[in-house]
C-alpha cells in the first residue's frame, strides 16, 4: 500500500473513530441548564469595565517593572565608562581621632541579591500572567523585566574591595614584621593606652562595573566586650590625594565611579587591657579585630563587602593577660 | 455549530432590547454542534455537557464585548475548544489512574475484535486518548468539525504554521499505532 493510500486511509479510519465519539444532539437537560444562564449569572459588566479588570494584572507588572527602570535608569549613565566624578567633596577639618562621629552603620536589612531576585521573580510571573490576558502588556512587561535583569546582574557583578592605597599608618599603631616566608597580612599592633583612640587608614575601591554610594564601614551588632577589645568609634575621610596624612573630614557618604577608591580612617579606643606602646612581642598575647565590612548601595540597592585589608590590627595585652 | 445563520446577524442587533432571550436562541443555534465537538474532544459525555455549560457561561458574561454578530459561531467555538483543552491539561496533570477499570481488565482480560477494522480503530482511539491535549484538540477540530487550518489557528489563537506543524506530529502518532494495529 503506498504512503497516500496509508494517509487516505489513515484519515478514514481517524474520521469514523470521532464519529464513533459523537453522541449525538445536546441532551434536554444540558439545554435547560443553558436557557437558564441569564437568570442565574450575571452578565458580567460593561465591556470596559471587562477590559480593565483584565488588564490590572499586566498593568501592575508593567508599572512594577517601569518604577524599577525609572529607579535604576539615572544611575545607568555612567556605566562602565569609567568617568564618575570620583569621592564627592566634604568639607574639611582638622583630623581628630578623640571625635566620635558617623559612618559606623548596621547591616542592610537585605542585601542585593534577595531584591534583585525577588524583582525578576515577581516581574516574570506578572508578565506571563499578564500575557495570558493582554499580550502586548505582557510583552511589555517583559522586555522591561528583562531590561531591569540586565540592572540587576549589573548590580551583583559589582563590589567593593580594598583600594590601591591601604596603610596602617595611623595614630596609635605600630607596623609589625611579617614572619619570615608568610605571605599573608603584616601585623599592626596597636600601641594606643587602655581606652585611647588609635585610628588606621585604608583605601576602599569601586571593583565593579556600575558606581556605588559608599555608606559606611558596618558595625557588628555583636562586638565583643569593649572593655577587653578595641571597638570602633568612628569612620573619617580622607581626601587629600596619595594620602592617608590628613587633613580629613568626618564621613559622609561617597559616590565612587567605577575604578576610583577612596581613602577612610578608621578611628577607634583601645581596650581597657591595652597593653599600650610598650610591650615584648615574645610571650604577649593579642586579640585581633572583626573582619572590616563596608556597606554601600548600587543603584539604590543595598549591598555589603567584606574588605581583605593587606595588614591585621592586633591589640596586645599586657603580661599576666587581662585581669577580670 | 457550522451551518449558515442567514438571520443571525439582524438577531443579534436586537440584543439591547432584549440580550437574555437572544443570547438564549444564540446558544441554542450552536449547542447540538458545541455538545457534541466538546464529547469528541473530551471523549467524555458527561464532562462535555460540563464543558459547554460552562462556555455558554463564560459567552454570556462576555456577551456585551461581542461587536460583530457574525462572528458568534467562531466566538463561542473559541471559548469552548479553550475550556475543553484546559479540562484535558488538568487531567493530564492529574494522571488520573482509572484503578477500577484496570482490575477489571486484568480479570478479564479484553478479547481482541476479529474484525481488522475494529482493532484499527481500537488502535486509533487509545492512540487519541494519549495525544497532547492541543493535539487532540486539533485533530477534533480537522476531521470531526471538519475546519481547515487556517480557521483551526484562528479558533485556537496560535499561527497556522504551528497548527500544521502539531497536526503533523499527532497525525505521526496516530499513524505509528494504525501500522502497530496491523500488524
Amino acid at each position: 500500500m503506498s504512503e497516500r493510500e496509508d494517509d487516505l486511509r489513515l484519515e478514514r479510519e481517524l474520521r469514523e473513530v470521532l464519529r464513533e465519539r459523537d453522541p449525538g444532539p445536546a441532551p434536554y437537560g444540558l439545554r435547560r441548564r443553558v436557557a437558564r444562564i441569564p437568570d442565574t449569572v450575571s452578565s458580567g459588566g460593561s465591556p470596559l469595565t471587562r477590559r480593565l479588570s483584565r488588564a490590572v494584572i499586566p498593568v501592575l507588572g508593567l508599572a512594577a517593572a517601569i518604577t524599577l527602570l525609572v529607579l535604576a535608569l539615572p544611575l545607568l549613565g555612567p556605566m562602565g565608562t569609567g568617568t564618575g566624578a570620583g569621592p564627592s567633596a566634604a568639607p574639611v577639618a582638622t583630623f581628630d581621632p578623640t571625635v566620635r562621629g558617623p559612618g559606623l552603620v548596621p547591616p542592610p536589612p537585605v542585601e542585593a541579591e534577595g531584591i534583585v531576585v525577588a524583582a525578576l521573580v515577581l516581574g516574570i510571573v506578572l508578565a506571563v500572567v499578564g500575557m495570558r490576558r493582554e499580550r502586548w502588556l505582557g510583552f511589555a512587561a517583559l522586555i522591561v523585566v528583562a531590561i531591569v535583569g540586565y540592572a540587576g546582574w549589573q548590580v551583583l557583578a559589582t563590589d567593593a574591595v580594598a583600594g590601591p592605597v591601604a596603610s596602617s599608618g595611623g595614630i596609635g599603631v605600630r607596623d609589625g614584621d611579617l614572619a619570615p616566608g608568610s605571605s599573608g597580612p603584616y601585623p599592626v599592633y596597636i600601641t594606643a593606652g587602655p581606652g585611647q583612640p588609635f585610628s588606621i587608614g585604608f583605601s576602599v575601591e569601586n571593583g565593579g562595573p556600575l558606581p556605588i554610594r559608599l555608606e559606611g564601614v558596618v558595625l557588628d551588632p555583636n562586638l565583643p566586650d569593649p572593655a577587653t577589645f578595641p571597638t570602633f568609634r568612628a569612620l573619617w575621610r580622607d581626601d587629600a590625594p596619595d594620602g592617608l596624612t590628613g587633613p580629613a573630614a568626618p564621613f559622609s557618604s561617597i559616590d565612587l565611579a567605577p575604578g576610583h577608591s577612596a581613602g577612610l580612617w578608621l578611628v577607634g579606643t583601645a581596650g581597657n587591657c591595652a597593653a599600650g606602646p610598650s610591650f615584648a612581642i615574645d610571650g604577649t598575647s593579642f586579640v585581633g579585630m572583626p573582619a572590616l565590612r563596608v556597606r554601600y548601595t548600587v543603584l539604590g540597592i543595598p549591598r555589603m563587602d567584606t574588605i581583605a585589608l593587606p595588614f591585621d590590627p592586633m591589640q596586645p595585652f599586657p603580661p599576666g593577660g587581662c585581669p577580670s | 455549530m457550522g451551518e449558515p445563520l442567514r438571520d443571525e446577524k439582524a438577531l443579534a442587533l436586537r440584543v439591547i432590547d432584549s440580550r437574555p432571550e437572544t443570547f438564549c436562541r444564540l446558544v441554542d443555534r450552536h449547542l447540538d454542534g458545541s455538545y457534541r465537538l466538546a464529547a469528541v474532544i473530551l471523549g467524555d459525555r458527561v464532562e462535555a455537557e460540563d464543558a459547554v455549560h460552562d462556555a455558554a457561561v463564560a459567552a454570556w458574561r462576555g456577551f456585551g464585548e461581542l461587536r460583530d454578530p457574525d462572528r458568534f459561531d467562531a466566538w463561542f467555538r473559541r471559548i469552548l475548544v479553550n475550556g475543553c483543552r484546559d479540562r484535558l491539561r488538568v487531567r493530564a496533570r492529574r494522571r488520573v489512574v482509572e484503578v477500577g477499570r484496570e482490575l477489571v481488565e486484568s480479570e478479564h482480560p479484553r478479547v481482541p475484535d476479529a474484525s481488522e477494522a475494529t482493532a484499527v480503530r481500537d488502535a486509533l482511539g487509545r492512540a487519541i486518548d494519549t495525544l497532547e491535549p492541543d493535539e487532540r484538540v486539533m485533530v477534533s477540530l480537522r476531521f470531526h468539525a471538519d475546519l481547515t487550518v487556517p480557521a483551526i489557528a484562528e479558533t485556537l489563537g496560535i499561527p497556522e504554521g504551528t497548527v500544521k506543524s502539531r497536526l503533523h506530529h499527532a497525525m505521526g502518532r496516530l499513524r505509528a499505532a494504525m501500522a502497530e494495529a496491523d500488524r
